[in-house]
């Protein structure tokens, strides 16, 4: 919302400067989020008088003109085609920021030379210092005639009563307070803390005819609507408004339409109440107030036709839709050059309908913006008045011509609520005596009585939802009092050490192993897309869906974190030979339950769990080299977290099992997949369950040196290529306990040996626990791995 | 001069004995036999003897230069000093380049964090990031119709309950760990969660729809203001390495009540005026509050026995303030030359 400072000041007198003063808002009131002093844009625009115009030598179009601007005469060139002798003109001297030709950014403007004449200065045209709206021009090069009383040499801000300053205040930040929604509301808290006296918030008694005009009002609803004023008024004259409403409505970001629709606008601004001004003629004298029916529909004042739904207020001449209750009006009862009778309606809906109701519509507007926030019914009134007051003075002739239709059911609820003083002064950990506590809130409008014990009456501005229980009591003394004068100081609770996250502890671990191994971390999106999806072969079914994705690029929440690593290769792989990432981050399953819902159902949320992903990527000299790589980081994690995994073939790499369950896997990007997915190099990628690992991760265990020494032998065998080293593993590791480890430290596959075999060299390690081992003995294990390994794979020993 | 000769033996020979590693020895090499050194002095001051004296005491320094020499030699053997035998390195050849991982700019901010609350007993939390309507709004005292819906822009799941509602989102905050947390634990409670978030809006250098918060709960039987501010003055000191203020203005959120708005001292200019704090000298950092008797019920506390603060913030804010990173969006763009930097 855009505050004026001029117009708070006719309610409260604020003597400091605006910076101050917008601290001070901020730091007790409302957020404000920027200030701005429309003066300023005015800097060295003055009002000029055409003394003398001359033509211009070298142009036909241009003259030359002597221009008054009080405290001199300046010389300009001007291509204006509306000048004259004796013109009031809006005059930028050198240093004034223009827009030329209404185009562009503000341009500092500069001594210039035009066609050979010097031009010191600039009569401008009203798009050039951004008033198009108040001084609309028929043609380009028609210049701004001030026409009227204007002090020659007067800043153009000060001549036009725009030396306002504009303070930004933050919506979100007075969410919870219909009170604040208007000048006047504002002005009243401010006048708390600034300690100073509240003008009386100007009106007088409405004239009410001696209903002479009947005006029927029908409420269906009085829970939606709990209370509804009208009155109808005739001798109205359509014309603009006040230029004094027309600055205000243009500062605070509204369009002036005309007398009516900008009074109405005006004094929302002003108390916060909106209302809303029939036709009457279009109208007539019927007004009921009714849901909508289904498939009913209105044109709304913007030109849109809506479709409305059941629950929706509206109101009606009887028959049709003439208003969306609170949102707005229809273009059928709306106000036009022809008016000359109004019905003027103050009402109070029901907040809850409003927001429905404004939320599927998509419609916003200044007046739901209000309503949805649980207005005071007292405001109508208010309005009521203040706006015949306004329209009186536009049109003299205004009269009331109905009786004042005021059909009202409500009942605000004022407490009194009961605060205990020492209670309050323990929440906010400040020792603010009760008497403190009491005028603070009375200068704000509570009634309040008791000592120890408050008894705070609220006021109806406040009743309507904001203050009900004594927590909002607190609120306001410790806004007031000034949050700033509360000390800070420590809790004083009993010590114990906190109970320790083990899984957010495991990751950290996971973390730190990798990056050990010479893997960065990176943070993914948690979301995908179908596409993105199947260019990597998975399937996109199972996949949890947005109902309002931001873009298409984010539809689908995802099941697994290889589409963004391989996203990442993309992005790095112009920069980066070497492409080392891993991320743990959450996967969204649908099918699995786990979580409550919340504390009644049983229903339970979709299963979500941390997962490791990994990517290995670089240009590959010989395949399988980057599958190495990566496996080898996670054989490093594994050993760093004594742990142990076994690989099995998979169609596109290999699968990762703990204790016999999957838990993993590893994919080999293969070439049509790395082209789909715009891959420059070859990559690898992984994913690893977590929670299994962290199941079996032990304590580790110290164990002794063997006192005994180790035998190692090397053996190298002939066998079939597509013989895999885990099953000759085993089998070796089968053939006797002595064997305590085999590890392979060469692979041959050329044309040594046959095509189809392979030669694989390893270490075997002998051990025992008991004795020292003899060479004899070892040979006997040996020669039995070699006839093992003949029989079951009809693998050749070969010598060195 | 012979006796300053003698001192100047015994105290050569003293320092040479204590010597315990090869730093040291080019220490005495150079105080006694450099260009400047104690014995070149004394060879200067030979000059102004007389004659007679001058051989004798020229010999005697001669000697003291020699032993020194070899003592050195003997001792450079015996510490394993480099020499020609052993070829010629250059040292000013960089070294072997080792590839070493980094950890995302967030987790090591998180885990700052972390640091500072364990240390005052905090528990540290996690929840769901796909939340039902109930934890993320409903108890948290945000009931459907609530105007505060609008403050977060949500990202609401494809799948309606039996009402025909939206009843699951992509949490809008790690507020939705309070309730949670209370059910779980009950009261007194010291928790903080961390983790990430979804906002359904637009992103750009500042605006991103996935970032990471950090909420705070602490409940017992007499928490107030006061405390809430000792204890967020202790987060941005701890965090900042140096001692921050903090300005406290009022703020609404609709699960806690007072509701405030907090502000850090900036930590740039120390509150004189710059560009980070606009000239104002505060930062705003979070948003806070004291629990709101509504969600202490949700939460089945007792809201007459117990009271409470919370507060939450954005991490990638703390994290763009410490490191001077311009663009929220680098944290998710997984560009190396970002997260090498950290």
């Amino acid at each position: 919302m855009l505050l004026s400072l001029a117009w708070l000041k006719e309610y409260v007198d604020i003597d400091i400067s605006p910076e101050k003063f917008g601290e001070l808002l901020t730091l007790h009131t409302v957020e404000v989020e920027g200030v701005k002093n429309l003066a300023q844009d005015f800097e060295n625009i003055v009002v000029g008088r055409i003394i003398k115009i001359e033509a211009h030598p070298n142009a036909d179009k241009l003259k030359l003109v002597m221009v008054d601007i009080g405290s001199e005469k300046c010389r300009v060139v001007c291509g204006g085609g509306n000048l004259y002798e004796g013109m009031l003109v809006v005059f930028a001297k050198i240093g004034a920021q223009v827009r030329w030709h209404g185009q562009g950014d503000l341009v500092a403007l500069g001594k210039a030379t035009i066609r050979g004449e010097e031009s010191s200065g600039m009569i401008c045209a009203s798009s050039e210092i951004g008033l198009e709206n108040l001084f609309p021009a028929k043609s380009d090069d028609e210049v701004v005639d001030l026409k009227g009383d204007y002090k020659v040499g007067e800043n153009l801000a000060t001549a036009l009563g725009m030396d306002d300053v504009i303070f930004d205040i933050d919506n979100k930040s007075m969410t919870h307070r219909p009170d604040l929604w208007s000048h006047y509301g504002l002005a009243r808290d401010i006048s708390v803390w600034l300690d100073k006296p509240l003008k009386v918030y100007p009106q007088s008694a409405l004239e009410v005819a001696k209903s002479n005009k009947v005006l029927s009002v029908d409420v269906q609803d009085q829970k939606i609507c709990p209370r509804y004023m009208a009155i109808t008024i005739d001798g109205i004259e359509i014309k603009p408004s006040a230029e004094k409403i027309q600055n205000r409505l243009r500062a605070c970001g509204m369009r002036p339409i005309n007398n009516v629709v900008d009074i109405t606008n005006y004094v929302m601004l002003e108390i916060g109440q909106p209302t809303h001004a029939f036709d009457t003629k279009k109208i007539g004298q019927k007004i009921s107030i009714r849901l909508a029916k289904q498939n009913e529909a209105i044109t709304t004042l913007d030109g849109e036709k809506r479709k409305l739904a059941k629950e929706m207020l509206l109101i009606t001449n009887g028959q049709e839709p003439v208003a969306i209750a609170g949102v707005m009006g229809a273009g059928n009862s709306e106000i036009d050059g022809a008016t000359t009778s109004i019905t003027l309606e103050s009402a109070n809906f029901d907040a809850v309908s409003i927001r429905k109701t404004s939320q599927k519509l998509g419609l916003r507007t200044e007046s739901s913006q209000r309503y949805e926030k649980s207005l005071d019914p007292n405001l109508c009134a208010e309005a009521l008045q203040r706006i015949f007051e306004l329209i009186k003075k536009s049109c003299p002739q205004a009269r009331v011509v109905s009786h004042l239709v005021d059909i009202h059911k409500f009942k605000l609820n004022q407490g009194p609520i009961e605060v205990d003083v020492e209670w309050l002064q323990k929440k906010i950990g400040s020792q603010i005596p009760s008497n403190k506590a009491a005028e603070i809130l009375q200068n704000l409008g509570f009634t309040v009585s008791g000592d120890k014990k408050l008894i705070v009456k609220v006021p109806t501005w406040r009743a309507t939802k904001d203050i009900s229980i004594p927590e909002d009591i607190i609120e306001e003394v410790a806004r007031i009092y000034g949050y700033n004068n509360i000390k800070s100081e420590m809790p004083m609770v009993k010590m114990e050490a906190p109970e320790k996250n083990v899984e957010l502890n495991f990751r950290n671990k996971i973390k730190d192993i990798l990056v050990q191994a010479g893997l960065s971390e990176t943070y993914n999106y948690a979301f995908v897309n179908e596409a993105q999806v199947k260019k990597l072969g998975l399937e996109s079914d199972f996949y949890i869906k947005l109902a309002n994705p931001l873009t298409n690029e984010h539809t689908l929440l995802r099941r697994n974190l290889i589409p963004h690593l391989i996203q990442n290769v993309v992005t790095n792989q112009r920069n980066f030979a070497v492409i080392k990432l891993f991320e743990i981050g959450n996967i969204f399953i649908s099918e699995e339950k786990e979580l409550r819902k919340d504390n009644k159902t049983k229903e339970k949320l979709p299963k979500q769990k941390m997962i490791l992903g990994l990517v290995y990527a670089r240009s590959e000299k010989e395949v399988g080299e980057n599958f190495k790589k990566l496996k080898g980081v996670i054989e490093f994690l594994a050993k760093e977290l004594d742990l142990e995994f076994q690989f099995t073939t998979s169609v596109s790499g290999a699968t990762l099992h703990l204790n016999n369950a999957a838990v993993g896997s590893l994919r080999i990007i293969d070439k049509q997949t790395a082209k789909k997915n715009g891959l420059k190099t070859d990559a690898v990628v992984a994913e690893l369950e977590i929670s299994p690992m962290l199941e079996l991760l032990k304590t580790k265990t110290y164990s002794p040196k063997n006192k005994y020494p180790d035998l190692i032998r090397d053996l190298a065998f002939v066998i079939d290529e597509k013989v895999l080293y885990n099953d000759i593993r085993a089998e070796i590791m089968k053939v006797n306990k002595l064997i305590r480890d085999v590890e392979v430290f060469d692979i041959y596959i050329g044309d040594k040996i046959a095509v189809g075999k392979k030669n694989i060299a390893m270490h075997i390690t002998f051990a025992s626990q008991e004795k020292t081992l003899t060479g004899e003995e070892v040979d006997n294990v040996q020669k039995k791995i070699v006839v093992n390994l003949n029989k079951k794979f009809n693998a050749s020993l070969r010598g060195f | 001069m012979k006796n300053k000769l003698q001192n100047l033996k015994q105290e050569v020979l003293s320092q040479l004995a204590g010597i315990a590693d090869i730093f040291d020895i080019e220490k005495v090499e150079k105080k006694y036999l450099g260009k400047k050194g104690e014995l070149a002095a004394v060879f200067k001051e030979l000059k102004s003897l007389p004659e007679k004296e001058k051989k004798a005491v020229a010999q005697q320094a001669q000697q003291l230069r020699d032993e020194v020499m070899d003592k050195i030699v003997e001792l450079k053997n015996k510490f394993g000093s480099i020499d020609e035998k052993d070829g010629f390195i250059d040292v000013t050849l960089p070294g072997v380049k080792i590839e070493g991982g980094h950890l995302h700019p967030l987790t090591q901010v998180q885990r700052d964090l972390e640091r500072i609350f364990l240390s005052m007993g905090f528990k540290i939390l996690e929840g769901p990031e796909l939340e039902s309507d109930y934890y993320n709004f409903e108890a948290l005292n945000i009931p459907k119709t609530h105007p505060a819906r609008d403050m977060q822009d949500t990202f609401f799941i494809d799948q309606k309950n039996k009402a025909g509602e939206y009843d699951l989102v992509m949490r809008t905050h790690t507020s939705n760990v309070q309730v949670r947390a209370m059910e779980k634990y009950g009261a007194p409670l010291r928790a903080v969660a961390l983790g990430k978030i979804y906002r359904n809006e637009n992103i750009d250098a500042s605006h991103e729809h996935t970032f990471y918060q950090i909420e705070g709960l602490m409940i017992d039987e007499r928490i107030s203001l006061a405390n809430l501010a000792g204890v967020l003055k202790e987060m941005f000191s701890g965090f900042y390495q140096k001692e921050v203020n903090i300005r406290m203005r009022p703020g609404y959120f609709p699960f806690v009540e007072p509701g405030l708005e907090v502000e850090m001292s900036c930590v740039f200019c120390n509150g004189r005026g710059c560009s980070v704090c606009k000239k104002t000298g505060w930062v705003e950092m979070l948003g806070a509050g004291l629990v709101h008797p509504n969600v202490l019920r949700a939460g089945g506390i007792d809201p007459d026995k117990f009271q409470g603060f919370a507060f939450g913030t954005g991490i990638e804010r703390l994290a763009m303030l410490k490191y001077g990173i311009d663009d929220i969006r680098l944290f998710n763009s997984g560009d190396m030359s970002f997260l090498n930097q950290f």
